[in-house]
């Protein structure tokens, strides 16, 4: 057997699934660090609020099952669901620091 | 120099009422009567009947807003170009992967819709605030937020993601559900949160209505029902109707829901259309302006909702359920990021619409 096609039977569609997850982690923390001078501080901010919600997801996914496990495993997830809403909802929404105060010319 | 009367509403009184909940409220009493002759599958038709006319041009109406313009699109350009890229990425690995992302995103979906009505209810409440007089401040909408917030949590800290599909089979099963024949992960949450769940939504809605009635009290008027319409429908869409078991009810939140933004949309519209010649405004032209809109509306949503998932069904060859709960999902998922930053534009066009007054605006023009 190829190498390559003992890799792809290993993995699982959850690997996949977890895989790609941070594939488009990467890729996001990438841009968002080879643009630092370019980009402003709110699309550094949505850049990481996307990876928020994919790495929520990709917990979530792997998760799902244990979700039934325990009492406070089901709180948790309903919770930290609630908690990624409101994040999301403040996607892209401008978030620029204040204004540094002038310092005084003498 | 006193400041103008901003119009407390968008058109007249039983038209405002009506379109942001009254007619979820006055329908409430018309289930809980006829609740066993009522066919929980004929309610579901109507929805969906319902669906084409109402539901769907809401979603268009959101991203219609987004997408007409560059400068929209360049004030959100993440919102605009970067996300449904990659919401498109995650719809291919649904077909990809059925099992793998299916159930989650479908899942999120189903958690995030009524979270989507309950963040539009705390707003609506917000803007007849403004036009009331009642100034919403830290307190004041740290209590309309639990309470409105409360009623979903509530709700789907009870019986988890499947809460507003309504079916008893779903709760029968507990911890799996269906939604277009496709099983999502159920997440009820512990007991003892639910009860704290209820906990924060009585002394919220406790606490609004004092700060209510202490304002009513220093400025010696009544409290005007319309501040309250929106949350009260809140609580008959999710608490009340869900409690007496109105199951047909609750198929039809959605198109409530969408009811109450069609509405504000529409104003938002025509003061947006009218920004630069607002004179130029006749009854004649805000209805063909109305009419035009809404068809346009009508046909972008049937382009999302039919258009798309007989697309995505044609190219992969997947089961057209299935096909149509993924692409659901995933418009539906895409408008909840579209809404989120479509109210924050630049424009003080979309601004002043939340304070006009449409009838006494044609009116003026009409004059002069």
């Amino acid at each position: 057997m190829e190498n390559h096609e003992f890799i792809a039977q290993a993995l699982s569609e959850r690997d996949y699934m977890l895989l790609t997850s941070l594939v488009i982690i990467l890729i996001l923390n990438l841009i968002s660090v080879l643009l630092y001078p370019r980009l402003t501080a709110r699309s550094h901010v949505t850049f990481a609020s996307l990876t928020i919600l994919i790495s929520a997801m990709a917990c979530f996914a792997l998760l799902g099952s244990a979700f039934f496990a325990e009492n406070w495993m089901k709180t948790g997830g309903f919770i930290s669901l609630i908690i990624l809403f409101k994040l999301m909802n403040q996607f892209e929404i401008n978030k620029e620091p204040p204004p540094k105060p002038k310092e005084d010319k003498k | 120099m006193e400041k103008p009367q901003t119009p407390l509403y968008f058109t007249n009184f039983w038209t405002d009422f009506l379109f942001m909940g009254g007619l979820s409220i006055l329908a409430f009493p018309l289930f809980y009567l006829f609740k066993g002759e009522i066919d929980v599958k004929t309610v579901m038709m109507m929805a969906l009947g319902f669906n084409f006319v109402i539901n769907f041009p809401h979603f268009f109406a959101t991203s219609f807003r987004l997408y007409r313009s560059k400068e929209n699109m360049r004030q959100f350009p993440f919102t605009s170009t970067v996300l449904p890229f990659l919401l498109l990425i995650v719809t291919i690995l649904c077909f990809v992967f059925p099992s793998a992302y299916a159930p989650y995103v479908v899942a999120l979906y189903l958690i995030w819709s009524p979270y989507h009505f309950s963040g539009q209810t705390v707003g609506l409440t917000m803007v007849y605030g403004r036009r009331s007089g009642f100034f919403i401040g830290k307190w004041q909408r740290l209590c309309l937020s639990s309470f409105v917030f409360g009623t979903f949590l509530t709700l789907y800290a009870e019986y988890g993601a499947g809460a507003r599909l309504g079916f008893d089979a779903l709760f029968a099963n507990g911890d799996l559900g269906r939604y277009f024949g496709l099983t999502f992960i159920n997440i009820p949450a512990a007991e003892i949160f639910v009860t704290l769940c209820y906990a924060i939504m009585i002394s919220g809605g406790l606490g609004f209505l004092y700060f209510l009635g202490e304002w009513a009290k220093a400025e010696n008027k009544s409290v005007p029902l319309i501040l309250l319409t929106p949350a009260i429908a809140q609580l008959c869409w999710f608490i009340t109707a869900q409690k007496l078991g109105l199951f047909a009810f609750a198929a039809l939140v959605a198109m409530f829901h969408s009811i109450q933004y069609l509405y504000v949309a529409w104003a938002v519209q025509l003061k947006e259309k009218y920004s630069d010649n607002p004179d130029e405004l006749t009854e004649r032209k805000a209805v063909m302006e109305t009419g035009l809109w809404y068809f346009y509306n009508i046909l972008g949503g049937l382009a999302f909702f039919v258009g798309l998932p007989f697309v995505f069904h044609f190219f992969t060859g997947a089961e057209p359920l299935f096909t149509m709960g993924i692409i659901f999902a995933m418009v539906q998922i895409h408008h909840f990021f579209v809404d989120g930053v479509i109210w924050k534009l630049r424009s003080p066009a979309a601004f002043s619409a939340l304070t006009v007054n449409i009838p006494e605006w044609i009116g003026k023009n009409g004059k002069s």
